[in-house]
């Protein structure tokens, strides 16, 4: 009796080893398990056993029948999960297909690092001021102590508008307008559209500049050194050097031209630096006591500092660009490189 | 302004290496813009002598010639035909790498080997043309190299000199300065000039009208002069800076107005009539012939220099065609003078007649000067044509120059500066500037200017005068002492980053244009506005000519070029100032905000449907800017009122009442003017009004309970009603 139970557990696991399909497993869990099965057809026979014969047969028929059920119920699973796997694969797509986006645009390269130069400012305590693209000959150039008739007025190529109304050639007007309105301390940047009647490929009749100024008691040229270097070095990197040399602005008085190491070759010399190692960045200088007249500041308690800088020719030395041009082009394959 | 070194050497004791100096001079605000070796691919090249030519045996217009450098000999070939035997030339040996790229070997030419090359000014790069090859002067001395026989061993310097400093417009000028950087001494031009008994006080007669645009007119008549090609040293130098050589006499008046910054003009002294010079205001429409041909029309404000019956130059701008110095000149009146630099500024600016000459006077001459550089013109004169200097110089001087003192105290340049410079310290730089001091006390100190120097006036120009000698560079930088406040951006600052975000991550790009445009543009795009348009005056050309009035022609036009690069599905915005005159003529700049949509809805995407973009996908993006900025009340109503929009796929957008822009399909008949095929939509705001508009301020509702019930309703309506 024994042995017919080992030869049907043999038998039982035998057909199971070549089954694969969920079916054909249950099928045989029928066969083998249930109530008409094999192993149940020898448990209905104990009772026509011995008493010991029959304690012996029936611990062996149940340990058969707990081994073939847990066989049985792995079998399944292994199935089961070849199964899973099999719908898995089917689902495969081609990842390497290129992925369904929302488009996506550009802002314009200028604006960008005008962002990025008002963001600086902002950090360092500047509030920002706009004024009008249309400016009086007074505010433009009067009122910054370049007189009619001064050689000064050769350095900007001016559009007029009528006799007293020009395109703004600078941003520095703002100055005296915020002069005018407000007493020191004044911590302001003016972003803005200048004109000038010139274009080329480093001259564009219109273009974007940030003036900025600060007058308070005891502002010195070491402060405006300060503040200057400070934006460099947030603007163009930690490392970058920066020096100040002796220029002429009518409405700043000493002032300087400030030049940083040339970012391309880092102060090695190339053809962006025409080999200098420097690059011209900005216009700056301690403001002109004539200017404070103007407004009726009183000149011997207030100093201040002016600065103005290209946004560009920023963004002309950030992005390598060779062409300013190219900036008002608005050709989409430059706009997507930003 | 431009000068050599070696010219330059003659005024200042200094010998640092050129770019040393060159990088002095930047930093002390002389920024030099360009420094250049003269003998730049000159080297192996020497003069030698033609001994014997013979024809190349194997080329008709090839020759050998057979050259000696007084130690040995070469056979060169050549293709000239404008030297003979005994002339001396120039000789690239082997080892000279031209000007002009071209390396020397031993080369065979038709079967015969050349030994280098015999040159043409051209190849030595100091011609753009040349009829041959250069024939030096028959008593150069042989084998000596060509850099030192023309005098290239030399370096060019070019400043970009700022307006305020016209007493560098001199080599004395830029010698001083080199003194007071390098502590190098100054050097004097010694020169005599042999005067003759005649008197010039009867060959002319000098009188001045008008003293407030001429402050002094001083001259000198030189009897019996020659006209020729000038001292080689005068026309070298002049070459080196790019003037031309004209002759003798006109040559030394341009050399000395660069060696002192005084312009300065030669007459035919026989075509002064009645020995007379009367400097007066022209009158108005008056007519002037120039030198350069040209017939001027002038004003009262003019200076005209004349002679007894008629004009004979344009005072310090120009000289006259009927007085000007000819091949049969004999005798010469020569003029230095002291005109008033506003009055130049306006003439040589209303007739475009920017010289040397007036950019000078205009930013102002040393009036110590005056009569030194009459004075060298006319002995370097005498020295190249042996001419009679009459004795005595005409001088006429109704407004004597004032020197200027300038009071600066020690305190407040420390104050401005942000240094901590002692008294001492001060003084030593006005010392190195060769400023005089007049007075001083523990306070301040009392300086006289030089009178060379127009743009010192104030304390505070002494003040920059300090700091430049001191160095810029060594001033302590500091951070300014003023409070700190935590500064946030304007809402209109704001309103514009979030739009111009929101629209870059909807596929948007952002454009720039300028701020002008093409009256064509207003016609089309302002409708009856177009009267209160603004004009430029000197536009550069017509599609710049007029401020505009609205963003969207620059926008098509935009659309328009990228649609000639094939890309034709776009999405573009602006952000900028439109500019309008008002009833009363006052100006008006008004941000607008205007965006633009054409071609595919969805990125070209292998699985994306291939949708084009119609009115409401322009809509929704509207939608969305008002929503994303927390507009409340928003509609939009009716047709478009403007005629460059589909009058039945346009409407207008209002916020509480107040329209604040347009939005719609372009109209066809626009777009084909532009030659566009596809539909483009745009929208157009008042972004002005759009960041004054009432925003909704934020605050929770609770969360409803239930889960939304939807139902579905169908109405049906008239055709004609609203969907709203
Ligand atoms: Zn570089």
């Amino acid at each position: 009796m024994t042995d017919d139970l080992l030869q049907i557990k043999q038998k039982a696991l035998d057909e199971l080893k070549d089954l694969n399909k969920l079916d054909d497993i249950y099928n045989l869990k029928v066969k083998y398990l249930g109530k008409k099965g094999s192993l149940t057809f020898v448990l209905r026979n104990l009772g026509k056993m011995l008493p010991d014969k029959r304690r012996e047969v029936g611990m062996l028929c149940n340990k058969v029948k707990v081994e073939l059920a847990a066989a049985i119920e792995s079998a399944a699973d292994k199935v089961k999960l070849a199964e899973k796997n099999r719908k898995l694969l089917e689902e495969k797509v081609d990842t390497s297909l290129p992925g369904r986006r929302p488009a996506l645009g550009r802002l314009h390269p200028v604006n960008k690092v005008n962002e990025e130069i008002k963001d600086i400012f902002l950090r360092l305590g500047f509030v920002i001021q706009e004024g009008p693209e249309i400016e009086t000959d007074y505010y433009n150039f009067e009122a910054l102590n370049i007189p009619k008739d001064h050689p000064a007025r050769d350095m900007q190529d001016t559009f007029y508008i009528s006799k007293d109304h020009v395109l703004r050639t600078h941003t520095s007007p703002v100055q005296v307008l915020t002069f005018e309105k407000q007493s020191p301390p004044i911590k302001i940047i003016a972003p803005g559209r200048v004109s000038r009647c010139d274009s080329d490929v480093t001259h564009s009749p219109m273009f974007h500049q940030v003036e900025g100024f600060l007058v308070d008691t005891d502002v010195t040229f070491g402060d405006l050194k300060g503040i200057l270097i400070a934006f460099i070095h947030q603007m163009f990197g930690e490392k970058i050097a920066v020096r100040f040399r002796p220029s002429y602005f009518p409405f700043t008085e000493p002032s300087a031209e400030v030049d940083m190491q040339c970012v391309i070759c880092m102060g090695k010399g190339c053809r962006v630096c025409k080999k200098s190692g420097w690059l011209e960045i900005l216009g700056c200088g301690m403001i002109n006591p004539a200017v404070f007249e103007h407004v009726k500041y009183d000149t011997e308690k207030y100093t201040g500092f002016a600065f103005g800088m290209g946004v560009e020719r920023i963004a002309m030395l950030k992005y390598q660009i060779n062409d300013i041009r190219l900036f008002y082009d608005n050709d989409i394959r430059f706009l997507n490189q930003f | 302004m431009k000068f050599t070194y070696n010219w330059l050497k003659e005024y200042v004791d200094v010998d640092i290496p050129a770019d040393e100096l060159s990088e002095m001079l930047t930093m002390a605000g002389l920024e030099i813009e360009t420094l250049t070796y003269l003998g730049a691919g000159l080297d192996n090249i020497c003069s030698v002598k033609i001994l014997d030519i013979e024809k190349h045996p194997n080329a008709d217009k090839l020759s050998i010639c057979k050259v000696t450098d007084g130690e040995s000999e070469h056979e060169i070939v050549c293709g000239a035909k404008n030297m003979k035997g005994g002339d001396i030339v120039a000789l690239a040996k082997k080892g000279a790498n031209l000007p002009n790229g071209i390396k020397i070997k031993p080369t065979k030419i038709r079967g015969v080997v050349s030994n280098g090359m015999l040159c043409s000014e051209t190849e030595l790069g100091l011609a753009d043309e040349a009829g041959g090859i250069m024939i030096l002067a028959q008593d150069t001395t042989i084998g000596k190299p060509v850099i030192d026989i023309l005098g290239l061993d030399d370096y060019l310097f070019e400043i970009g000199l700022t307006p305020n400093r016209s007493d560098c417009l001199s080599l004395i000028g830029i010698a001083r300065e080199v003194a007071m950087l390098t502590g190098a001494k100054l050097k004097t031009i010694d020169f005599v000039a042999d005067e003759s008994s005649e008197s010039v006080s009867g060959a002319i007669d000098i009188s001045i009208q008008n003293a407030s645009a001429c402050n002094r007119y001083t001259a000198r008549v030189l009897r019996g002069v020659s006209i020729k090609e000038s001292d080689p040293i005068i026309k070298s130098r002049l070459n080196a800076i790019g003037v031309r050589s004209i002759n003798n006499i006109v040559d030394i008046t341009n050399y000395v107005m660069f060696v002192y910054g005084q312009p300065m003009h030669a007459f035919d002294y026989d075509k002064i009539m009645g020995k007379k010079i009367i400097v007066r205001n022209a009158s108005d429409g008056g007519k002037f012939t120039t030198l350069d041909e040209k017939e001027r029309e002038l004003t009262a404000g003019d200076i005209m220099i004349c002679d007894e019956k008629r004009a004979v130059a344009l005072g310090g701008v120009m000289g006259g065609m009927n007085s000007e110095v000819s091949d049969d000149t004999k005798d010469i009146l020569l003029e230095s003078a002291y005109f008033d630099p506003v009055t130049i500024r306006r003439t040589a600016k209303r007739l475009g007649l920017a010289s040397e000459s007036s950019h000078r006077f205009e930013r102002g001459v040393n009036p110590q000067t005056v009569t030194v550089a009459l004075d060298y013109a006319a002995s370097l004169m005498q020295k190249s044509t042996g001419c009679k200097i009459l004795s005595g110089i005409a001088d006429v001087w109704p407004v004597k120059y004032e020197s200027r003192d300038i009071k600066a105290r020690f305190a407040r340049i420390n104050k401005v500066l942000g240094t901590d410079l002692t008294n001492d310290d001060i003084l030593n730089l006005l010392g190195r500037l060769m400023f005089e001091v007049k007075q001083k006390s523990d306070e301040h100190v009392l300086v006289e200017i030089p009178q060379y120097r127009h743009d010192l006036v104030k304390e505070i120009d002494i003040i920059e005068e300090i700091a430049r000698t001191y160095g810029y560079n060594n001033i302590k930088v500091t951070m300014p002492k003023i409070p700190a406040v935590s500064e946030k951006r304007s809402e209109k600052e704001v309103t514009a980053a979030k739009v111009r975000s929101l629209l870059v991550n909807n596929g948007f790009y952002e454009v720039i244009n300028y701020s002008f445009c093409a009256h064509k543009d207003l016609e089309i795009f302002s409708g009856d506005l177009i009267d209160r348009r603004i004009g430029v005056l000197n536009p550069i050309n017509e599609e710049q000519s007029v401020m505009r009035m609205s963003l969207l022609p620059a926008l098509i036009e935009t659309v328009k070029k990228n649609m000639n690069h094939k890309n034709n599905d776009l999405k573009l915005f602006e952000i900028g100032r439109s500019f309008m005159k008002g009833d009363s003529g006052e100006i008006f700049e008004t941000n607008r905000f205007t965006g633009i949509i054409t071609g595919l809805c969805y990125e070209d995407n292998w699985s994306n449907a291939k949708k084009v973009v119609d009115f409401f996908d322009i809509k929704g993006i509207v939608e969305l800017i008002l929503e994303s900025i927390k507009v409340i009340r928003y509609s939009f109503k009716g047709g478009a009122s403007s005629k460059y929009l589909h009058p039945a796929v346009s409407t207008q957008i209002y916020i509480a009442g107040e329209k604040v822009g347009e939005i719609g399909e372009l109209h066809p008949d626009i777009l084909e003017g532009y030659g566009i095929d596809k539909k483009v939509y745009a929208f157009d705001f008042d972004f002005d009004r759009l960041c004054a508009s009432q925003k909704e301020r934020v605050v929770f509702r609770q969360l409803p309970k239930y889960p939304y019930v939807k139902r579905d309703i169908a109405i049906v309506v008239d055709k004609g009603i609203a969907c709203d």
